[in-house]
């Protein structure tokens, strides 16, 4: 049986571990709280080009646009978007089990590999998969500016026809417990789908308008909307993807710090028990050691 | 969607970390097209416009208005005026030293070129400091 003292030494340390990952869940949970927020006040402005694009789509119907053109896909680019820390459960992982669920089989020169999260760069380099670009510094509280670099590169690439598709790699966020490792394609862009049931609304002057009855009058032309709007929906893509992201990161943290505070009570519990046990034990012993002595002086 | 009964035009400007600016009751919204110079007063048909780098002037009762808006587009429907720019700065917001020091830096690069200077670039980091500047009220 451990003595006393070893005991008492393991409790602090769990107990010092139990305030550190008490107060990382705090701050996960302060964070998480603004990454929703982020995430939410990012929503009016991708429905919105979103809308734009389909209305615009529709009043041009010969477009055409290197970035919506469909090709033979020899080499697919993954944009992958996992965190710079860890210490969040299985959010790391489950990026990167569906990286490899994705490209798994495939001959390493019909793949490039966009990483963005120190983790996803360390587990992938210990596996030797060669990565095409790299970033970090962002995981946890992406800003526009960020998805900007990273959308201008992926479209770049694309142009250029050194990938002829581009899948994003991402964790879409339901609730702080609720996350799922998402794939969808940002290039080419999709066509967008046709007009949803019209709304109608009242003008100042009381005429009933039906939302998207009349066309828009585009300025200069619906192809040079469409020009500037289709680089911009990518944008918003992976924006709304990277916002996820982080939120579905803080919220995994938060669990599984939550989840380790819960253990270390339990396990304080336990040691309490153990050294309360040890205790008696040596107040046993020593009262027999005297009443033994006692009894030999008789 | 905002009721306009009381007020002539609705006017929002939405950036992806959200809503940044909202007035009723504009009377006209003066913006800079790919193709030259617009407005927009109430009842004008539906419009959709792709913006340059250029202040975008919001006229109403109380005055005018300028706010920094950074591409982008303007949509107008039924009397509501949606600025949709990857971003935007209202002129409290403008840090006025680091826009004089973009200027400068851009008037620079496009003065003495060199074959490695991306002169769109600079360009397009001249209008920005320019638009700055001029919604702060320092040109």
């Amino acid at each position: 049986m451990e003595s006393t003292r070893d005991i008492k030494g393991r409790i602090k340390s769990v107990t010092n571990i139990q305030q550190i990952t008490k107060a990382m869940k705090m701050v996960a949970a302060a964070r998480l709280r603004k990454a929703e927020e982020k995430a939410h006040g990012a929503r009016p402005y991708a429905d919105k080009v979103e809308e734009l694009l389909r209305r615009a789509s529709s009043a041009a119907p010969g477009y055409s646009n290197p970035l919506l053109a469909e090709r033979e896909t020899k080499v697919t680019g993954y944009l992958i978007i996992c965190g710079d820390k860890g210490l969040a459960g299985a959010y790391n992982s489950n990026v990167m089990k569906q990286t490899l669920a994705e490209i798994a089989g495939k001959d390493p020169e019909s793949y490039r590999l966009y990483v963005c999260g120190k983790q996803a760069r360390n587990y992938l380099k210990f596996r030797g998969y060669r990565m095409d670009s790299y970033h970090f510094g962002f995981s946890d509280k992406p800003s526009a500016d960020d998805s900007i670099a990273l959308a201008k590169e992926v479209i770049g690439l694309f142009d250029k026809g050194e990938i002829d598709e581009v899948k994003i790699i991402y964790t879409k966020f339901y609730t702080a417990l609720r996350q799922q490792v998402t794939v969808t394609r940002l290039l080419p862009i999709e066509a967008p789908e046709a007009e949803e049931a019209a709304e109608e609304t009242t003008t100042s002057d009381g005429i009933r308008v039906t939302k998207g009855e009349v066309p828009y009058i585009f300025m200069p032309d619906a192809a040079a909307v469409l020009d500037n709007l289709l680089p911009e929906y990518v944008q918003v893509q992976i924006y709304s993807a990277m916002l996820q992201s982080a939120a579905s990161e803080l919220g995994s943290r938060m669990a599984a710090m939550s989840a380790a505070t819960d253990n270390a009570t339990e396990r304080i519990a336990d040691l309490n028990l153990s050294y309360n046990k040890a205790r008696q034990a040596q107040v046993t012993n020593e009262i027999s050691e005297i009443v033994g002595g006692a009894n030999a002086l008789e | 969607m905002a009721d306009t009964l009381v007020s002539p035009l609705h006017v929002e400007i939405i950036t992806p970390d959200g809503p940044i600016y909202t007035k009723d009751g504009a009377t006209m919204v003066v913006a800079r097209a790919v193709d030259g110079e617009f407005a927009v007063m109430k009842n004008h048909l539906p419009l959709a416009a792709a913006l340059r780098i250029s202040p975008v002037r919001i006229k109403s009762a109380e005055g005018e208005e300028e706010i920094a808006v950074f591409g982008g587009f303007l949509e107008m429907e039924n009397n509501c005026v949606n600025i949709i720019a990857p971003l935007a700065e209202l002129a409290s917001t403008i840090d006025v030293a680091r826009a004089e020091a973009a200027r400068k830096r851009a008037e620079e690069r496009l003065a003495n070129r060199t074959a490695d200077i991306d002169v769109e670039r600079a360009i397009r980091a001249l209008q920005r400091a320019l638009t700055r500047l001029h919604v702060a009220g320092k040109l």
